[in-house]
């Protein structure tokens, strides 16, 4: 595997280093100043990039901020067998940082981590961060993972599918942070506060701790198991119960207001039947469904076209 | 460090030089109560002199509005909060205004060079209290800014447009702060800078950056309160404003050899600004000169005031405060001489009137002006005062002498006919 | 879906805003602006149109939260007081062919 650099990232880095880092030697930061200054000399542009994309290589290397990136790396085994390279490219804000994976039209996997050069400043800041979005990497290049990046954003309507995203986030970070914990990785958050996060968005479980606990303890999950629990955490699809919440059977949004099939016009469950024929008078609709064929019915429009 | 009298602090302070003024300071006095926010001036600067490779995120010039805005993020809070926690609750002022030595009364607290003594950073020791600021605290200079939100419908003639009506809008009062180098008397810029390579030109004060000796340490940006010096990646080099000083010097050929103001300036549809070169006594204090303009607002009406002075760097960019807003807002922005300041502006008299009608009147410098007394216009009673208008005209004359201006108070505005190109 | 912790950099966060004091001074706003154009050389009609123009965020702003009646009524008010003429007739309801689609 490959380790690029983004110049950006490189220099950004090493500048912050010489000011901020106390056991970088001072005639090591004497030395890199003379080092630019020489770079300075060159008037072609072209040529004094170069220079200065030499100096600060050497330096990243010295400082040891290479090895931190190599080691951070090297403590996720699978990234060497499954990557081409691993690219780190300076972020310019925060919202900017994270891991991407590209994948190659041969099938050749890159993962493409941004970072803001204050982190290669401080390895607190540094090493979690680092633990954190390789973690991620590896899981997504992990066959026994199963990572669908497609899956995720699929969802009935824009709203699901930012919900479902969110929820997923979450759920994989919950169990990177519980499983890099427990083999003694600096993590981005504490369990405390990860608890605090799932609390926040799955309250309506009364299982939400014990859930929590599954995941922050347990083993590797699969892209399947993540997704299901974000896209249905409470299992509607299996049940198709009558219950605060749960999806429409007609129109799939969550609702709060049943309306039973008995409480409905003959004419209008003539309707619903023939537009949704799997669907079950037991089941009932959501009110708005009910008030939509309500509508119609009593208008006399006619009923929409069989395709 | 050297003792040095900063008039603006009303007492001697810190600082790592010795004392050296120019023989005149080029100042500029910005009426606040006229600015509207169009960013004309931020495009005149833009375009005249930060429009290359590596300067994309640079803004010499730039309007934010307070008090959500700052470029970069923060600028002044972040400030405030380094001195508060270096001096807790003692950046205070006391003491009477006094003559042109001390007009603002006596700063007690500490500037951001007597701060820096005391005070470590995460880069080390500094010569003056600051911090660099981040890429992304550089980047989106209007974050944070009001948004405009117009509807889907607008009436006829009108700009419709829905692009801001997701963004949050602020419902209380704000108001827009042009900013730029105030080429300070004592500069922190100067003061941090490991290379010298940041000098103060002898014949106007402008502040400027040797981009030969510059060696992009960013001290100089860590050390600005104002935070108005920016890195370029491109050439590995501090720059910042440079005071437009060919026209300063009366190099622009528009000017016929004698000085201008600057791009920013001369753009300001507003006619918020008005820019010159002030004389200078030995102690850095402003020599009397009774009919210069910004000598007049600065000193005499004295309804212009330094932004921030306690930071102690003697910025020579006054303001004329908003009126509108909130007193404890602005004494700390403009220190104690607000409430004299905002009750002169808005009675104003006879002579400030006609002061006033010298902003963005000529792109010239004006360096003396005097007053033709004209006929009474009418007498009323404004906000419980008596109100007399007089119709005088103000003459402003240029370094040589040259007539640049002569205006009226009640002067017609004359709208240029469309085939004429408009021209700043 | 609650997310990460609120984020103060985030423009799009809701920020608690610390502020002296939520006085309500659009109407001092609009005097001063009133004022300050009034003495450029602006007749009332003019300035009317600033405070209409979404370009002009402040004045616009004003507009938006008050109402162009508070506005108008503000620079009549200005342009008596310092005994000019106003050119702006009253204020008058939009019609619906003013209203452009």
């Amino acid at each position: 595997m490959q380790l690029l650099l983004d110049d950006d990232l490189v220099e950004g880095a090493t500048f912050l280093c010489a000011t901020r880092r106390h056991d970088i030697p001072s005639t090591s930061i004497r030395r890199f100043h003379q080092s630019r200054e020489k770079a300075y000399s060159f008037l072609d542009p072209d040529e004094r990039q170069e220079a200065f994309a030499r100096v600060h290589q050497e330096f990243f290397q010295e400082w040891g901020l290479r090895a931190a990136l190599d080691s951070g790396l090297a403590r996720f085994q699978n990234l060497q067998q499954h990557l081409m390279a691993a690219a780190f490219r300076k972020a310019r804000v925060r919202t900017e940082e994270g891991a991407d994976l590209h994948v190659n039209p041969d099938a050749r996997r890159r993962a493409i981590v941004a970072l803001l050069p204050e982190r290669m400043a401080s390895t607190d800041r540094l090493d979690p961060f680092l633990n954190h979005e390789l973690q991620h990497v590896s899981d997504m290049v992990d066959p026994a993972f199963e990572y669908d990046a497609e899956g995720v954003s699929a969802g009935a309507s824009p709203s699901q599918q930012r919900l479902v995203r969110e929820r997923y986030r979450l759920i994989w970070d919950v169990t990177i942070d519980g499983r890099l914990g427990r083999c003694g990785f600096a993590t981005v958050a504490t369990e405390a506060e990860r608890s605090a996060e799932f609390e926040r968005a799955f309250g309506f479980l009364a299982d939400r701790s014990d859930r929590f606990v599954q995941l922050w303890e347990g083993d590797h999950p699969t892209h399947t198991e993540v997704l299901s629990l974000a896209r249905d955490p409470r299992g509607f699809s299996q049940t198709r119960q009558i219950e605060p919440g749960a999806p429409c059977p007609l129109c799939g949004f969550a609702t709060f207001q049943w309306i039973r099939a008995a409480d409905i016009s003959a004419v209008v469950l003539g309707r619903i039947r023939k537009d949704f024929k799997e669907w079950h008078e037991d089941e009932a609709l959501c009110a708005r469904c009910a008030e939509m064929y309500e509508a119609t019915a009593m208008e006399g429009l006619p009923t929409t076209i069989e395709l | 460090m050297s003792k040095v009298y900063n008039w603006q602090l009303g007492r001697e302070m810190e600082y790592p030089y010795d004392a050296a003024f120019p023989d005149r300071q080029f100042a500029f006095v910005f009426n606040l109560n006229r600015c509207i926010g169009c960013q004309s001036c931020t495009m005149a600067c833009k375009s005249t002199w930060t429009f290359s490779k590596g300067q994309e995120h640079m803004w010499w010039n730039n309007v934010e509005t307070k008090p959500y805005g700052g470029y970069p993020h923060h600028w002044d809070v972040k400030l405030l909060s380094l001195l508060e926690q270096s001096n807790p609750g003692g950046q205070t002022w006391n003491g009477q205004p006094a003559d042109v030595k001390a007009p603002y009364g006596q700063f007690k607290g500490r500037t951001v060079f007597e701060a820096a003594t005391t005070h470590i950073s995460p880069e080390g020791a500094q010569r003056a209290l600051g911090y660099l600021p981040t890429d992304e605290e550089w980047a989106s200079p209007n974050r944070f800014e009001d948004n405009p939100s117009g509807s889907e419908k607008g009436h006829r003639g009108q700009l419709a447009f829905s692009s801001g009506a997701n963004t949050p809008q602020h419902k209380t009062w704000f108001f827009y702060l042009a900013r730029l180098c105030n080429h300070c008397s004592y500069p922190a810029c100067l003061a941090a800078c490991p290379r010298n390579a940041i000098y103060k030109r002898p014949e106007d004060g402008i502040v400027l950056v040797d981009q030969e000796r510059c060696r992009g340490y960013r001290k100089c940006m860590e050390a600005c309160p104002y935070k108005k010096t920016l890195y370029r990646g491109t050439t590995r080099t501090s720059e910042k404003c440079i005071g437009c000083f060919p026209r300063v010097e009366g190099r622009d050929p528009d000017g016929g050899g004698i000085p201008m103001q600057t791009r920013c300036m001369a753009a300001c549809v507003g006619h918020i600004r008005l820019q010159g070169l002030v004389q200078m006594n030995a102690d850095g204090s402003w020599k009397e000169d009774r009919q210069h303009p910004l000598y007049y607002l600065v000193h005499v009406a004295k309804v212009a005031l330094p932004l921030y002075p306690q930071f102690g760097t003697e910025p020579n960019g006054y303001y004329i405060p908003p009126r509108w807003v909130p007193r404890p807002y602005l004494r700390q922005m403009f220190g104690p001489g607000v409430d004299a300041a905002v009750e002169r502006y808005s009675n104003p008299d006879r002579e400030l009137l006609a002061v006033l009608q010298l902003f963005g009147k000529d792109a010239r410098m004006c360096f003396r002006y005097e007053i033709k007394e004209g006929p009474k216009v009418f007498e009323n009673s404004i906000r419980g005062r008596k109100f007399e208008l007089f119709d005088d005209t103000v003459i402003g004359y240029g370094a040589d002498g040259t007539k640049i201006i002569e205006t009226k108070v009640e002067e017609p505005l004359h709208v240029r006919p469309s085939q004429h190109a408009n021209s700043i | 879906m609650p997310k990460n912790e609120s984020d103060p950099e985030d423009p799009l966060e809701l920020n608690g805003v610390a502020l002296l004091t939520n006085e309500d001074t659009h109407g001092e706003m609009v005097v001063c602006f009133t004022e300050e154009f009034m003495r450029l050389g602006y007749n009332a009609s003019k300035i009317l149109a600033l405070f209409r123009d979404p370009f002009y965020i402040g004045p616009s702003m004003v507009t938006q939260e008050k109402g162009e009646a508070f506005v108008h009524d503000i620079i009549s008010e200005t342009f008596k007081a310092w005994n000019r003429e106003c050119d702006l007739t009253p204020p008058q309801q939009p019609q619906a062919e003013d209203l452009v689609p």
